[in-house]
């Protein structure tokens, strides 16, 4: 799904070459940029969060000793720069509780969601992923865009794989619960 | 079980269409901005030839030499070529022996020479700093 960035030159970076830094902000910046923004909700502060993140990245680089994908190294460090923020602003958006999903309506939102165009559908995930809580919200957009293993979003989250596992379940069925809620909405708006 | 791979279905089916959002333009230029670097390292200078060729040219034109004084002698050299050369450079005196340069030329020509100098400095002074 994503265009990712090739491994970069981390010797040129080291010896100050800002040509293979840039090409590497480049290559990760977008989902650096996605996480931040779903996990905080506000524009400013994740394109403030997101430069955050690049400029640890420059100043750990030298510490990276190549135990994870370097990949799996940045995006903890975007997590943690979001979290960090999240405490500093003493606003974390957790889930509200919710009703558990029943087959049948997972099968009912699934066939609502067949009659939907793709540009809709992609304005409806976004708004589904605003409702989300930050944690899910990052877990979710790690593992669908990055295709993370289990493995590496235990890596980037600092969890047990088998809480990952977990967490990420739930966070399928409050997407899907929201996403039910939405379509639900439009359906009354477009009859109404 | 059935409702969990059901689930995952349909969050699967739903993420397909989901896409990245992208920070503002000069998103890259305004991390470089920040970072803890001297500016003008932006620019990683190289030689034009690589170590190598130089190594490689140096190598040639001692080859060359070498092969040129142990073939023809220096003796023999310096009959044929530097003999030929002093008879050049009789004729090229000879155009240039009516010329003549008053004082005032010769100043003009050492103040400007003197002023390309200082402006090669000031001008590789302005344009390190454009960069930094």
């Amino acid at each position: 799904m994503e265009q990712k960035g090739s491994q970069p030159n981390i010797d040129a970076i080291l010896n100050g070459d800002s040509q293979a830094f840039s090409k590497l902000v480049d290559g990760h910046k977008n989902l650096v940029y996605t996480v931040a923004l779903r996990m905080l909700k506000n524009t400013e502060e994740a394109e403030e969060v997101a430069q955050d993140t690049f400029i640890k990245v420059f100043k750990s680089l030298k510490y990276f000793k190549g135990d994870s994908k370097f990949s799996t190294w940045i995006y903890r460090i975007a997590y943690n720069t979001c979290l960090d923020r999240l405490k500093k602003n003493k606003k974390e958006f957790l889930n509200k509780s919710v009703d558990e999903i029943t087959g049948f309506e997972i099968e009912d939102t699934s066939n609502a969601l067949e009659d939907i165009i793709a540009s809709e559908k992609s304005l409806l995930i976004r708004k589904c992923i605003e409702q989300l809580a930050s944690k899910d919200a990052a877990l979710i957009t790690f593992f669908y865009f990055e295709e993370k293993s289990l493995k590496e979003l235990s890596d980037i989250l600092d969890l047990a794989e088998n809480t990952v596992k977990v967490r990420l379940f739930r966070a399928r069925a409050r997407l899907a619960l929201i996403l039910k809620e939405k379509l639900a909405l439009r359906i009354i708006e477009n009859y109404g | 079980m059935d409702s969990q791979k059901e689930l995952k279905n349909l969050i699967d089916k739903l993420m397909i269409e989901d896409s990245l959002d992208s920070p503002s333009t000069d998103f890259t230029k305004n991390v470089i901005a920040r970072l803890p670097i001297k500016r003008n390292s932006f620019f990683v200078y190289k030689p034009l030839l690589p170590k190598s060729i130089f190594v490689l040219a140096v190598a040639l034109i001692v080859a060359v030499t070498y092969f040129v004084l142990n073939s023809y002698g220096l003796s023999e050299i310096d009959q044929s070529y530097l003999n030929r050369l002093n008879v050049v450079g009789t004729s090229v005196n000879d155009l240039f022996s009516q010329f003549r340069f008053s004082k005032t030329v010769v100043y003009i020509i050492i103040f400007a020479g003197l002023m390309f100098c200082i402006q090669t400095i000031l001008l590789k002074r302005h344009f390190d700093s454009r960069i930094a």
